[in-house]
């Protein structure tokens, strides 16, 4: 909401800058930002137009003669509103206007200019540049601009939080203001007026909770004109344009004490009565904004006992509305329940000024003053006439609560000792009703701050007064202890630590993808009921396709050797409700490219699936020493592809990159390899105790076998004997070098395994190691057909 | 010639061939084998020992010596001076050409500066505690008394997953869940990813991170919530760092207030997180008397004090994967 400053002088005095007054409300708990402040500047006066001619070489431009208070001069302006006898502001030669703009004697199309007819945009005042700005009459030619239009436009821009419906209003803010300058707060007129006729019209409530108030009167004789001056410029200060004289009224106690009211063209409503009640299906209404609307079954309703004639609390409708021809109105000035109004506004997706307020809360007992000051203003500024008495339909008073303030509760949440006089004067000032008695008050709040139900809720009020700068701060640390290591999740940092060590960088991506993308890994995907946009529609499956993605834009941003990796949550569904989705924390790595590139000393080494195999096999085997199975799989991720099994438990899956998602996925990626994993399977593997294992003394034992075999012999699997059969003295044996050679025969290999022998005992000799060897070459050959190679 | 003449002579060639002293290792082991070897002039200088008579021989053995000793020393100060100039004299070896270098890896700035946070808070005697990101509306909204037709229901715009099911807009659901499995007291941070329903600009994003704490004891007052933040604050941004207290409003704190903090740059505020004194609705919520139980929590976005910490302009920069980004958090 914007605040205008001059307004808020109207209640309460003070003296600060704009910006001293935008922080001061801020630490008041009303957030406010400088919205207009019209730096001083020099050579910028009021001006008036003393007469406007057509260029001669231009059909667009006028030639119009300036008054500066001292001399005229000729300036040739663009503006279509520009005429003769408007009051304007005048840009001089050697002035500078905002973005640092400095005029200076020029010639256009051969006509010379001296100086400027602004604009609001060229002023900085707002956006607004189709034409000048004309300003009231009453302004004396040569004034200052900065000091004649200054201080009517300086405004703050405030950000209300939801629970401060009373600082919707220019009195509200002023109030804040008083309570902490401790000041009191000066009310605008609102007297109530003795009618000069007895008119009435039935006011009924079908349920009084929906609408606890309704207050009507009518005034007739209204003259509708042009707001006065004083008017139209509080109204542009607070970011309003005027309408007319009566329109304006009703805005303009809206924006000064926060209550809504409505006016109806009394003339053209059918029925002279009003019945506040919820509509029936298939209702219509026309409303304000000229706008056909469809009204939900059960919306709260303004009637003339039948039809509907506003939207109650959100917006009046356009057949009873006021126009230039209006004479007589009826006023309408209620209070309805926020939730009802907040439910409605929802249903039909629009907000207003009035449903902001009423949602939050308005004053059900401002509901009299807000009538009194617009039949006080209409009285005023269109010379009508009340001639009703006021209708107020109130049938049950609602009331504040009474609360018990403890000072032994205050001053424990505030950590320091608030003196009784402070607490007493900034309660009652903030309008609150209060007893004392042996330390503790009886409060009762007032109505505008429907906010207030708690001791808590007053425990606020005071401490935010008081100054959050003036509660000291406590250096102390309390508590007890508690056993454990903090982070539960503490078992994480490795595999970052291990990961970045391996030379991939982590990245962070987006959550939220597309319904084919979010699919892409055969899993059903979490779908949001309102999301952003269809590109983010879908929780991630998977962390893949968003590493696909980051891999694909820094190729094409000419980095080719890539090694990334994400850890981070994944989601699927397999059916309704929460108790069927699942959530899984997931570590997923990428790599394209080369590991090493070719140098000088080296022929590089491509990424491939051995590299990513390498990875893991460090991650899970040597670092952490489970046992990892990578069995062949199929997982639509993957062309060749392996499922990734931690001590026994599938845990994810690891290969090459399926073409098939590169192409869906959009990159122009030749080829990529990965991983993907998730913890819960074999977390809490990771919880058992390290114990120290003695280092072995004795020396290890080589031995090289080299055998020749099919080249359909996995070699993994002879490996595997290898070790099976290498009992607890087998200590490493891997296979070392791979050779072809037709003199062995067709679709032969002959590969090389080394083995190491070591005891933890004493030192190996020739007998122990030799029956072993013995066995393995017998297995070997004999299971895969295979021949020992001397 | 005599024993002693020749003697003198196989110095005097040593020293010649030692003065151009070979590189390669098969020309000076060849020197080695010429001199000292077994069948080496010196060893056959000893061999002549046999033709002496009995007089001669303890002298001649003793300039033998000398000459063994002499030469083999020479030969190793040659060989170590050699070895310790060794690069400068091979051709083939260039230092100058670029090492082997591995690839390069880093962590993100996100978890760098989540790491501090939860380093700084560990220090004071925080725990960690973390929840689900997909919630009930009870525990990320109501029962942190976000009445259910209220306007704070606006101050952040939640996406659905069903009327009744959330991607949680805070990490405030887990001090439900927290509060709900143990009793008081408790000191927690809970940092985690949350989610907003809002445009994608240089400021905002449809998710972020946060960390929340939480601490419930006896007798907490704001001045010690003041006191644990002014740490944390300090602590992140240097002890010079000027701050402030601002009263603001959730629904699950009261008081409620946001801490600024002053850019010197900007010449301006600048939010950096939320705070309170959690709500005594809250521990009705989850059955802590609060007669008994007071407590403060706050709230902060990792982005955003990682924007501040780095100089980041753009939000974005976060989730776009872009190696020219990551590589310069080191």
């Amino acid at each position: 909401m914007i605040i205008s400053k001059q307004w808020l002088k109207d209640f309460v005095s003070f003296d600060y800058s704009t910006e001293e007054l935008a922080d001061m409300l801020s630490l008041l708990g009303l957030e406010a930002e400088v919205d207009t402040e019209i730096a001083s500047m020099k050579h910028v006066v009021i001006g008036k137009v003393k007469k406007t001619e057509k260029h001669p070489n231009a059909d667009k431009l006028k030639l119009c003669t300036i008054f500066d208070g001292i001399d005229t001069h000729q300036v040739v302006c663009g503006a279509p509103n520009v005429d003769a006898g408007q009051t304007i502001v005048f840009a001089k030669e050697g002035a500078v206007l905002p973005g640092n703009f400095k005029l200076k004697k020029v010639t256009i199309r051969g006509v010379e200019s001296n100086g400027m007819v602004c604009s609001e945009r060229e002023l900085g005042l707002s956006d607004e540049h189709e034409g000048i700005l004309v300003l009231d009459d009453s302004l004396e030619a040569g004034e200052s601009f900065t000091d004649a239009i200054g201080p009517l436009r300086a405004s703050v821009e405030l950000d209300i939080t939801p629970n401060r419906p009373d600082a919707f209003s220019h009195l509200g803010v002023a109030r804040d203001i008083a309570v902490k300058t401790q000041q009191s707060l000066t009310l605008p007129k609102a007297l109530p007026i003795k009618p000069t006729g007895d008119k009435t019209i039935p006011i009924r409530m079908e349920n009084a909770e929906d609408c606890p108030r309704y207050i009507g009167g009518i005034m007739e004789n209204i003259s509708i004109g042009p707001s006065p001056q004083w008017m139209v410029d509080r109204l542009q200060a607070a970011g309003q344009r005027s309408i007319n004289n009566l329109v304006d009224i009703s805005n303009y106690v809206l924006l000064e004490l926060g209550h809504p009211t409505h006016i109806f063209d009394y003339d053209k409503l059918e029925q002279k009565e009003i019945l506040v009640r919820r509509s029936k299906s298939d209702e219509t209404i026309v409303t304000l904004d000229e706008e056909k609307r469809k009204v939900s079954e059960g919306q709260l309703l303004i009637t003339d006992g039948k039809t509907p004639i506003a939207l109650a609390g959100i917006m009046g409708g356009l057949a009873s509305a006021v126009s230039e021809y209006t004479t007589s109105v009826l006023i309408e000035s209620a209070y309805f329940d926020p939730v009802v109004i907040r439910k409605g506004a929802k249903s039909l997706s629009m907000q207003t000024e009035a449903s902001k307020r009423f949602e939050r809360g308005v004053n059900p007992n401002g509901a009299d003053f807000a009538f009194w000051r617009v039949v006080n203003l209409i009285k005023e500024l269109t010379g009508g006439e009340l001639t009703s008495p006021i209708m107020d339909a109130y049938p049950t008073e609602i009331i504040a609560p009474s609360i018990t303030l403890r000072k032994s509760e205050l001053n424990l949440i505030a950590g320091c000792e608030i003196e009784n006089t402070f607490i007493e004067s900034t309660l009652s000032n903030l309008g609150f009703d209060l007893s004392f008695s042996e330390n503790e008050w009886t409060c009762s709040p007032p109505t505008f701050r429907p906010d207030i139900e708690r001791e808590i809720d007053i425990i606020e009020e005071v401490i935010r007064v008081y100054g959050y700068d003036n509660i000291p701060t406590d250096d102390h640390l309390y508590g007890l202890y508690r056993i454990g290591h903090p982070d539960p999740e503490l078992y994480l940092n490795q595999f970052r630590q291990l990961m970045v060590g391996f030379g991939f960088r982590q990245v962070y991506n987006n959550s939220l993808q597309n319904e084919v993308i979010s699919q892409l890994s055969g899993k059903t995907a979490i779908p949001m009921m309102n999301p952003l946009s269809t590109e983010m529609a879908f929780l991630r499956t998977s962390l893949l396709p968003g590493l696909i993605h980051n891999i694909d834009f820094n190729i094409n941003n000419g980095t080719s050797d890539l090694q990334l990796f994400e850890l981070g949550n994944v989601h699927h569904k397999w059916g309704e409700g929460l108790d069927n989705l699942d959530e899984s924390l997931t570590l997923a790595g990428i790599a394209t490219g080369n590991y090493s590139s070719n140098s000088v000393h080296d022929t590089g080494v491509k990424h491939s699936i051995f590299t990513i195999k390498g990875f893991l096999s460090q991650m899970i085997e040597s670092h952490l020493g489970f046992r990892l199975e990578l069995m062949e799989s199929e997982y639509p991720g993957f062309s060749l592809c392996w499922s990734v099994v931690i001590n026994g438990k599938q845990s994810g899956f690891m290969g090459e990159i399926a073409p098939t998602w590169l192409k869906r996925l959009d990159t122009n990626i030749s080829s990529a390899f990965g991983f993907e994993f998730s913890f819960k399977p074999w977390q809490n593997m990771l919880k058992g105790k390290q114990i120290f294992k003695p280092i072995t003394a004795y020396p290890k034992v080589p031995r090289s076998l080299n055998f020749v075999m099919d080249e359909s012999v996995r070699v993994g699997k002879v490996l595997s004997i290898i070790k099976q059969k290498g009992k607890k003295l087998l200590v490493s044996a891997k296979p070392d070098d791979i050779f072809r050679d037709k003199k062995m025969g067709e679709n032969k290999k002959s590969v090389t395994f080394t083995l190491e022998f070591q005891s933890p005992v004493k030192t190996l000799e020739d007998k122990d190691v030799t029956p072993i060897i013995d066995e393995i070459i017998d297995v070997v050959s004999n299971q895969f057909d295979a021949k020992l190679r001397s | 010639m005599s024993l002693k003449d020749k003697i003198e002579s196989v110095r005097n060639q040593f020293l010649a061939d030692i003065e151009s002293f070979p590189t390669s290792q098969k020309e000076i082991e060849d020197l080695r084998v010429t001199y000292l070897g077994r069948k080496g002039q010196v060893a056959s200088l000893f061999s002549e020992m046999g033709s002496l008579s009995a007089e001669e021989r303890p002298d001649a053995g003793q300039w033998l010596n000398q000459l063994k000793t002499e030469l083999a020393k020479q030969f190793e100060s040659k060989v170590d001076e050699m070895d310790q100039g060794s690069s400068g004299n091979d051709l083939f070896l260039d230092p100058t050409l670029p090492g082997i270098a591995p690839p390069l890896g880093s962590m993100h700035p996100l978890e760098r500066t989540l790491q501090e946070i939860k380093d700084i808070f560990t220090s004071i005697g925080f725990h960690i505690a973390y929840g689900p990101e997909i919630d009930d509306d009870y525990h990320n909204f109501s029962a942190l008394n976000f009445p259910e037709h209220h306007p704070a229901r606006d101050m952040q715009d939640t996406f659905f997953v069903s009327p009744d099911t959330v991607l949680r807009t805070h990490t405030s659901n887990v001090q439900i869940h927290l509060m709900e499995n143990e009793d008081p007291p408790i000191r927690h941070i809970v940092p985690g990813r949350v989610y907003r329903n809002e445009a994608i600009s240089f400021k905002s994003y449809c998710l972020f991170h946060q960390v929340e704490g939480i601490y419930v004891d006896k007798n907490v007052s704001f001045g010690e919530l003041k006191g644990v933040l002014e740490y944390f604050v300090r602590q992140m941004f240097g002890p010079k760092v000027k701050m402030r207290f601002r009263p603001s409003f959730f629904p699950f704190t009261e008081p409620s207030a946001e801490v600024d903090i002053w850019s010197t740059e900007r010449n301006q505020w600048l939010e950096i997180l939320g705070c309170g004194m959690v709500d005594p609705a809250v521990f009705d919520n989850v059955g802590y008397d609060s007669s008994i139980w007071h407590g403060y929590a706050f709230g902060m976005g990792v982005e955003r004090i990682a924007m501040l910490k780095y100089k980041i302009d753009d939000i974005r920069h976060f989730y776009q994967g872009d190696i020219r980004f990551l590589e310069q958090f080191k």
